[in-house]
């Protein structure tokens, strides 16, 4: 038997329990068949028995490194997705026009909704208790009201793209999840593309306008910007 | 060489470095995370998500990353799939590092769990 500095700690485990943590998060009401349909699972529950599967065989079958490689990929993957990842986002009423979100802060991402509806009213206030307490600490920030819709509406936006199909992502229902999300992500650089070349368009043309006046007038107008506070800028540069 | 499938390129990449370092890890054993050596080999906190000591295990991850990592890919273009793959294979790694080694830093013990 090695000893514990000698084990070898390989395996994409940790790597297969943070897809089934991003599956949740883009697709988490679709349902997977599994042996001619005698067993249905639907992809929200896949990453909590993939966690207990590895946690009950790590004492059982001596596959330790599975279990924390497991329980540190579904959490880490959580984390990010939850709290860090950004994403380019539709315009709403929200967020602004081409704003990014950072993390996912949908009421269904929410860690409690990994686990069973029967268990899950008990977890979640044990969540919220660790929740309040990383906030008091400012471990993490809360998340505004607004992040909160914006999150749900991105989560129902998905959820009404229809159906998935994991396995053939190239056939079947064009509108799902991912589709959805690369549609997104598309149309999003599309839009930075766009700001990009008119924020251009009229660097130039203000180029061309700042040169007629004379020498005196824009010394003048160099001093006043700097001692004017910038919101009342633009409304003098209208009246010149 | 004609790909049947039509698999993204980062999607490739992995699956071949799951093979590539499964593989070579098999002969050389310098690719799969261990906590001694780790100070001497710092790439395998990434490259040891690639490497499978058993068949089962080989066999499980090849189609979970190629359905799984495709979809993904797909979804999220190529960048920020890059970041979230390096996020959860260095991390986790990272973390069951720390654990082996105050594991063994505690009891010195050699008995599993």
């Amino acid at each position: 038997m090695l000893s514990y500095r000698e084990t070898s700690i390989d395996g994409a485990l940790a790597l297969e329990a943070a897809f089934l943590v991003a599956f949740k998060q883009l697709v988490p009401e679709h349902t997977v068949s599994l042996l001619n349909s005698a067993i249905r699972i639907r992809v929200k529950h896949f990453p909590a028995i993939f966690v207990l599967l590895n946690t009950i065989s790590g004492p059982l079958f001596g596959t330790d490194t599975a279990l924390f490689l497991g329980w540190f990929g579904f959490l880490t993957s959580w984390i990010y997705l939850r709290f860090y990842r950004i994403s380019p986002t539709f315009a709403t009423a929200e967020t602004g026009q081409g704003a990014n979100i950072k993390g996912d802060a949908s009421d269904t991402f929410a860690f409690s909704h990994f686990f069973p509806d029967t268990i899950q009213a008990a977890i979640a206030p044990i969540c919220d208790k660790v929740y309040d307490t990383m906030v008091a600490f400012r471990i993490c920030t809360p998340f505004t009201e607004s992040a909160v819709d914006a999150g749900n509406e991105r989560a129902i936006a998905r959820a009404e793209g229809g159906l998935p199909s994991l396995m053939d992502p190239s056939g079947g229902d064009a509108k799902f999840g991912g589709r959805r999300e690369e549609a997104e992500r598309r149309r999003a650089l599309a839009l930075k593309a766009l700001d990009a070349r008119l924020s251009a368009a009229s660097a130039n043309h203000a180029v061309q306008t700042s040169i007629p006046p004379t020498t005196a007038r824009s010394d003048e107008r160099a001093t006043a910007s700097t001692t004017m506070p910038s919101e009342t800028l633009p409304e003098r540069e209208a009246q010149v | 060489m004609v790909l049947r499938f039509n698999v993204p390129p980062l999607t490739r990449g992995l699956l071949l470095a799951v093979i590539t370092f499964t593989t070579l890890n098999t002969a050389l054993g310098i690719f799969a995370l261990i906590p001694n050596q780790a100070w001497r080999w710092p790439w395998t906190f990434f490259t040891s998500a690639f490497v499978e000591s058993h068949l089962f295990p080989v066999v499980i991850a090849l189609p979970a990353i190629f359905f799984g990592g495709r979809y993904l890919e797909r979804a999220w273009g190529g960048a920020e799939y890059a970041k979230f793959v390096l996020f959860v294979t260095v991390i986790p790694n990272l973390l069951s590092f720390a654990v082996y080694w105050s594991w063994y830093l505690i009891t010195g013990s050699t008995a599993p769990l």
